[in-house]
């Protein structure tokens, strides 16, 4: 597992949650999963920003993404937790 | 079993024997590899999933569904891994009392495992091209 994120944020501050990468997203960064360093209580939208900064080869891909937060569908205000479970999801065509 | 992924080929037969003798109905999908899209001759496509979630929204999916329809039984198999043209990916089967209940559970079954279930599609064309299914900067060399 990567880590990523680290930042300058103080360290009381921050938090660890899992990064997951499934399909398209999987092929683009190379990995199967991250370790990402992040601010407590931090919105999907504001992760989602920090993800494309830190694998900015998933660019083309970013209208298409969505998130889940231990395995539920993910809004961009919904707010992450330690040692959440992140799922960074391209379209799905199950079927 | 209501819900599974396997990277087995789906023995449907034995999902269809009715346990339930109150129904009268057993409306079913079989979804297949087709061989053609987007005007290319696809040679296999290669499923892939984010399983604890997919058969966490598989569930829901089946618990609302019953909720809503009333029907008696459904299961879901969806098939993980590299499957050639003509195999089953999907099979769905809803067990109701009557075939009303059945059918519209069964599309309701289909179209939720099409948008809420994490299953992930590669098609790979016989032109030595692949593609991922639902996003756009994405054909490349075929690598296997």
């Amino acid at each position: 597992m990567a880590t990523a994120g680290k930042g300058k944020a103080k360290k009381e501050s921050v938090m660890s949650v899992t990064v997951l990468f499934f399909g398209h997203a999987k092929q683009k960064t190379g990995k199967d999963s991250a370790l990402f360093h992040i601010a407590k209580n931090e919105s999907i939208k504001t992760f989602r920003e920090k993800l494309l900064q830190e694998f900015p080869e998933l660019a083309g891909l970013k209208s298409s993404l969505a998130f889940s937060i231990n395995c539920e569908w993910a809004q961009e205000n919904d707010r992450l937790n330690t040692k959440d479970e992140i799922g960074v999801i391209p379209p799905v065509s199950g079927g | 079993m209501t819900v599974q992924l396997t990277k087995h080929p789906i023995a449907f037969g034995k999902l269809l024997e009715r346990t339930d003798a109150s129904c009268g109905a057993a409306a079913i999908f079989i979804g297949q590899v087709r061989d053609n899209n987007k005007g290319k001759k696809v040679k296999a496509i290669e499923y892939s999933a984010y399983e604890k979630m997919a058969l966490k929204q598989m569930e829901k999916i089946v618990r609302v569904a019953k909720n809503t329809f009333g029907v008696k039984n459904i299961l879901m198999v969806h098939r993980v891994g590299k499957l050639s043209v003509g195999e089953i990916s999907l099979v769905v089967a809803v067990f109701s009392p009557h075939r009303v209940e059945a059918f519209e559970a069964l599309r309701f079954c289909v179209e939720g495992i099409k948008h809420q279930v994490p299953v992930f599609k590669k098609e790979f064309f016989s032109d030595g091209t692949f593609h991922f299914s639902g996003t756009g900067d994405n054909n490349g060399k075929c690598c296997a």
